[in-house]
């Protein structure tokens, strides 16, 4: 269901933004036009923003509808009766709880999660960036590590805390250690498969026109390998959050894996459902920002999804 | 060929293999300075990776490569390649692929004397800040041509240029290729396998063929610019390329040795 309603849209799209392409092109190069300009094209661009606008609109709306169907049996389930409100508190007891939640430290509570995935994400990708960028342009390096951090890839991230705990401690540092550890591996990934994948034809491109190696790697092989980073980047936010709440499970007093534990102990499936939404919310907020710059930094692609291109 | 002029490049491959197989053996080829030279033979005959040689790409043969006396190895600022695809750096504008090689995008390539002038030879004028995405095939393989001639290059090698666009578009970019090529006065080495093309384009074709040794078979056939393709001056010698190539076709089967025959018109 889901997919053909991808596919259905990627199609409209398609339509949509090749229309407006068609009545930018300049028709061939005739030979009255080949002297001409092009056509002012700041007109078109608008109609073009306009139907990639609405589209875009109609994608939204489709993409709220199982949140709000989910949402509205959720609540029509506690106000019949068909659930205990104590194991399955409607959205509206979620909602009180939230804002309870919000005069009792709930900032608190998100920021010191946010901080968390922030440092551990940041210092996760940049290593990631190094090693992956190593691995992605030598091949010997690529013999050297590849198989070692495939092997430490293959470790489920729970595995990892036991150790960490002995060897740092309770505070700060295990948790953003473990949360790096999460966001490192997808970036490397992208990083090394990005570099690798580059058209050989491109880089033969660089070789005539270009000023050796380093050139070649700042102006060709990094922009070639953006659209494989940025994937690896967003995988890697994403698993830096679960990777967050995996520390914060096991020991901490702040955060909104802390906030998770305390509602199971306490009985609160409300708290629990709570620090759960927030979740869902902050990374989807964050993949939300990432793929704005990515859309951003990626706006020469030329693929089926072209809002960006439309602006 | 006898009583040309010194040439800018000469070019002596004696030995070319990729692996154990033989590509290219004793071949020698050379163009005088704001010559047009059309190379064609059968496919698989090495015509590409000659080619690739002279550039500097391929730099693994017994041989030598001489631009006006001096021998080369490598690449250099004297040699621009257009490929057959147009190879443009997606992320770049129009503008910043054409000055690639300066190093410098944004506003500086978007306002290079030599960039603006380019892209309007080419019929691109206006073009500077496109994004490839948005340009048809024909566009993009002029883009690669004004990005050829950014440098200033002596010699242009052409690798089946026009071999991905449509007929139309084929022979406009082959009008705007001779265009080009007599206004900066660069000597040009083109590779393809359309014979029409090569005799319309070049002042001498040559073909690559199996035959032993160094055989040359020169048609002298003076024909001003612009050209008429009906012209009965083009129909003889293309009579005698296709003899030739047929020739080369046919011993391309049996004996290892590759070698060039040439065809002046």
């Amino acid at each position: 269901m889901e997919r053909s309603l991808a596919i259905d849209h990627a199609l409209l799209n398609f339509e949509v933004n090749f229309d407006a392409e068609a009545r930018s092109y300049e028709p061939g190069a005739t030979a009255t036009s080949r002297s001409q300009a092009p056509r002012s094209s700041e007109a078109i661009d608008d109609d073009a923003a306009d139907d990639a606008g609405s589209a875009r609109w109609s994608r939204t709306l489709l993409g709220l509808a199982i949140p709000f169907v989910a949402i509205a049996l959720a609540e029509a389930a506690a106000r019949l009766g068909w659930a205990r409100p104590n194991l399955f508190p409607s959205p509206g007891t979620v909602v009180d709880t939230v804002r309870d939640l919000a005069l009792h430290g709930l900032a608190g509570h998100v920021l010191a999660s946010s901080v968390r995935v922030a440092v551990g994400f940041t210092a996760g990708a940049l290593l990631a960036l190094l090693a992956g960028a190593l691995v992605g342009l030598s091949r010997r390096a690529e013999a050297l590590l590849e198989p070692s951090f495939q092997a430490l890839r293959a470790i489920p991230s729970l595995a990892w805390v036991p150790l960490l705990l002995l060897w740092l401690g309770i505070d700060e540092a295990p948790k953003l250690v473990l949360i790096g550890i999460g966001a490192f591996f997808p970036v490397y990934m992208g990083v090394s498969s990005g570099f690798r994948d580059v058209d050989r034809k491109l880089i033969e491109v660089a070789l005539v026109y270009g000023h050796g190696r380093v050139d070649t790697i700042r102006r060709v092989l990094l922009p070639a390998s953006l659209p494989s980073i940025f994937t690896g980047l967003r995988n890697g936010l994403s698993l830096a959050w679960m990777f967050m709440v995996a520390a914060e499970l096991i020991a901490a007093s702040r955060g909104l894996g802390y906030l998770l534990t305390d509602g199971r102990e306490t009985g609160r499936a409300d708290i629990v459902v709570a620090a759960i939404v927030i979740l869902a919310l902050l990374g989807k907020l964050g993949d939300g920002v990432l793929k704005g710059v990515e859309r951003h930094v990626l706006r020469w692609r030329d693929t089926l999804d072209r809002e960006g291109a439309a602006r | 060929m006898t009583t040309r002029p010194s040439p800018l490049l000469d070019v002596v491959v004696h030995d070319k293999r990729f692996r154990r197989r033989k590509v290219l053996q004793d071949v020698h080829l050379d163009i005088a300075p704001a010559e047009i030279v059309g190379l064609v033979g059968p496919s698989g005959c090495g015509k590409s990776t000659l080619l690739r040689i002279v550039a500097g790409l391929d730099t693994r043969y017994r041989g030598e490569v001489l631009l006006d006396g001096h021998p080369l190895r490598g690449l250099t600022r004297d040699i621009g390649f257009i490929f057959q695809e147009p190879r443009l750096f997606p992320w770049l504008t129009v503008s910043e692929n054409v000055a690639f090689e300066l190093g410098r995008g944004g506003d500086h390539a978007h306002h290079h004397p030599r960039v603006v002038q380019l892209l309007a030879e080419v019929g691109l004028a206006g073009y500077e800040r496109a994004l490839p995405k948005t340009l048809s095939g024909g566009q993009a393989q002029r883009v690669a041509i004004a990005r050829g001639l950014f440098r200033e290059p002596r010699v242009l090698l052409l690798d089946e240029p026009f071999s991905a666009v449509d007929p139309l578009t084929r022979v406009r970019l082959q009008e705007l290729l001779i265009d080009v090529a007599i206004r900066h006065a660069v000597t040009v080495l083109l590779v393809t396998h359309d014979i029409d093309e090569a005799l319309f384009l070049s002042d001498r074709v040559l073909v690559l063929g199996a035959v032993p040794g160094l055989s040359i078979e020169p048609i002298t056939v003076a024909l001003q610019r612009p050209r008429d393709r009906d012209s009965s001056t083009l129909l003889v010698a293309r009579r005698r390329v296709l003899e030739t190539l047929g020739r080369a076709s046919a011993r391309l089967d049996t004996p290892p040795h590759r070698t060039l025959l040439s065809a002046t018109h």
